[in-house]
């Protein structure tokens, strides 16, 4: 056989498969980074901001890229960061208190009416569009949008957002962990 | 389908797992049933075991009549609360219940008057209608309100569950023994509204001529399609997945509800609940009570009123304070401790046990779990009890939930036998309610993504639009003479304009 006609058959194999590899990676193009909208789903969502990032979209690709670290978000807390470092496969770390501390309970904020002055400050610098007013009228906070990131505090000139805890529907009970322990020893002493 | 006239001993069914237990329950027999008096204070509380808080509608110094309505729910997990006495409403607020855990909740505080004094009860036009308005909720031990279960279509078979398996509560069987004629008129009613063919009556074979009596009845009454039917006495042979599964060999679904199957189980306390409403106009105010215990006396029945003190029926029942060392409302195996004595019983309340410290189980402190697998054998709901136990205790709450943790019955069998003591249903209550709580910020997380994305995208289109705007106006800047134009086209017009207003003049 003539050793033209090996070439253009391999030639025509490789174009065949060049072909094929360029359809598929039209047709299934993977739109952003996905692992992004995985630490995304891992994140709270509260967008407070305390992470130095604008919100829990921005720190996910900063953390994605490398360029953060995984314990600068307090409301996720040690679970958010056990969580994160399984799914990265990274070592988990110290929640960095830099950042802030974790709260005991959860907590969302509430406008004093009577002090409000109806001045939209916080209603701009909320991040989930969880407070209703209009300018000069009194505002109010819609309690189940919250996520209690605080960062209305801030803005309010007159003081008059206060943090309260959060209410829970009342199908949710929380009961506690019972005790166990791991050795006899232990047991025994109590 | 199965026709219930075929069941009989020998063709019943047996469910994997559960025990032989003693059942303690002659003692309170007896004592006989016994009218508890109308105690001093009553509190009644607004959410009934795990179902949703009814909202109050008195306020605080009213005065109110028996089997007035007190409180509505705002869903339908939910249930009606009546006064369940006359008297005056002296405190609204936040209390020990007779719930898991003895949780808080609303509980609306009534004086009485002792004069018992009965309001009128508006009439209904059909059962499920009237289910609802008496406030009837599942009288067993769950709660769940019995209205739901008429919703649904197809439904063939009604199981009457009078095996009451946990020991020491006899409520049930002393129901059936003082009450069977309006026992009868409560399945006949439950069978009209739920359009079933047939009803079955489950017993325990360890009840005496209950089934007798009842037998008598519905032959004199000439009922048809009401069969009695004797279970073997395996604890919880009572529970109702695992009656379903003795009766007809079927198996409710992982996460279903008998309705799946066509089949309604209700309690004989919910039967004779909803006669009372239908024929004296009686709503659900009163309930069949057992006290007992080692630190009692007189162990008993009481028919006592909703609301009424722990400490009231413990009284009459001739209690022992300083025998005793835990309090407990349920049975011995279901049941919840309770801190103390001043919590009223609500609609589900069967038993009150005051057990000494030679009966409570639990003296020592949980050992670490040896992996033995005594559990495994039996738990009725086929699940794996160390494994769950393991995942809970370490935190891994989604693997417990892979693992159908949601399907324990909470019966308390692999507690009973496992030898470190550890609490497992403690464990499971807890995961439980955690894991709804992460699922409820899960959704609540998921929501502030989406209003946080959506609110990004609108500053983005305003921010858009402004540069838009922005490029517009620098275009026009740009080309001198069309500005020249512009203004001169301007003031042409305002010149017009000026010489029109003139022109009058």
């Amino acid at each position: 056989m003539h050793p033209f006609i090996n070439i253009l058959l391999f030639s025509i194999i490789a174009l065949l498969f060049g072909l094929i590899v360029m359809w598929v990676s039209k047709r299934f193009k993977v739109e952003g980074n996905p692992i992004v909208e995985q630490i995304n789903a891992i994140l709270p969502q509260t967008q407070c901001g305390q992470c130095n990032f604008p919100g829990c979209k921005p720190y996910a690709e900063a953390i994605a890229s490398g360029q953060a670290a995984i314990n600068q978000c307090p409301p996720g807390g040690e679970d958010g960061i056990k969580k994160l470092a399984t799914l990265l496969d990274v070592e988990v770390l110290e929640l960095n208190p830099d950042n802030g501390d974790v709260k005991e309970i959860d907590m969302v904020v509430e406008v004093v009416e009577k002090d409000c002055i109806g001045c939209t400050k916080c209603i701009q610098a909320c991040p989930v569009d969880a407070i209703v007013g209009a300018a000069k009228q009194m505002h109010t906070i819609i309690l189940e949008a919250c996520t209690g990131c605080d960062l209305c505090i801030p803005a309010c000139p007159v003081d008059c957002i206060i943090s309260i805890p959060a209410p829970l529907p009342n199908y949710i009970r929380r009961s506690e962990k019972p005790e166990l322990y791991n050795l006899i020893s232990e047991a025994q002493k109590c | 389908m199965l026709k219930a006239t075929e069941i009989t001993p020998a063709h019943l069914y047996s469910f994997k797992g559960g025990l032989k237990l003693k059942h303690h329950k002659r003692d309170s027999l007896d004592n006989g049933l016994s009218q508890s008096s109308i105690p001093d204070k009553l509190y009644l509380s607004l959410r009934i075991n795990r179902g949703n808080i009814a909202n109050p509608i008195v306020a605080v110094g009213d005065n109110v009549l028996k089997g007035q309505v007190i409180a509505k729910p705002d869903t339908t997990n939910g249930s009606y609360i009546h006064a369940s006495s006359s008297g005056k409403v002296t405190a609204i607020g936040i209390r020990e219940t007779a719930s898991p855990n003895a949780d808080y909740a609303t509980v609306i505080e009534i004086t009485t008057d002792k004069k018992d004094q009965w309001c009128t009860i508006a009439k209904t036009h059909s059962i499920t209608e009237a289910i609802k308005s008496a406030g009837i909720v599942g009288m067993g031990g769950a709660g769940f309100p019995t209205h739901l279960k008429y919703q649904g279509n197809n439904i063939h078979t009604l199981i009457i569950n009078g095996a009451e398996c946990e020991p020491y509560i006899s409520c049930d069987e002393q129901l059936m023994l003082d009450y069977p004629n309006d026992l009868i008129d409560g399945i006949t009613l439950m069978m009209k509204a739920a359009d079933a063919e047939q009803a079955i009556f489950a017993l325990e074979d360890q009840v005496g001529g209950i089934k007798s009596q009842i037998d008598k009845i519905i032959a004199k009454r000439k009922i048809e399609h009401i069969v009695v039917v004797k279970v073997p006495t395996i604890y919880p042979a009572g529970g109702e997945k695992q009656l379903i599964k003795v009766l007809t060999g079927l198996e409710v679904p992982s996460g279903g509800l008998p309705l799946d199957l066509g089949i309604i189980v209700q309690n004989v306390g919910t039967a004779k609940a909803l006669a009372d409403y239908c024929k004296h106009g009686r709503p659900l105010l009163e309930r069949i009570i057992t006290v007992a215990g080692d630190a009692i006396g007189k162990p008993q029945n009481f028919s006592a009123l909703t609301g009424t003190p722990i400490s009231h029926l413990l009284q009459q029942a001739e209690f022992d304070k300083d025998k005793t060392e835990r309090l407990v409302i349920g049975g011995p195996m279901m049941g919840y401790a309770m801190p103390n004595c001043d919590i009223g019983i609500d609609k589900t309340s069967n038993c009150i046990l005051a057990l000494s410290h030679e009966n409570t189980q639990h003296h020592g402190d949980s050992l670490p779990c040896i992996r033995c697998g005594k559990c495994v054998e039996v738990c009725p709901s086929q699940l794996l009890p160390q494994q769950l136990h393991w995942y809970i205790k370490g935190e891994n709450l989604e693997k417990a939930r892979e693992h159908h943790l949601f399907d324990c019955i909470e019966c308390g069998a692999c507690a009973w036998v496992c030898p470190s003591q550890i609490k497992l249903v403690d464990y499971y209550r807890y995961a439980k309610s955690e894991i709804n709580y992460l699922d409820y910020k899960r959704t609540k997380s998921d929501a502030a993504q989406i209003r946080h994305e959506q609110r990004e995208g609108r500053l983005l289109k305003i921010k858009q639009e402004r540069i838009a705007k922005r490029k517009r106006t620098k275009h026009r800047s740009k080309n001198p003479d069309k500005m020249k134009q512009d203004l001169q086209a301007t003031l042409d017009r305002v010149k017009k304009a000026k010489e029109q207003k003139n022109e009058p003049k």
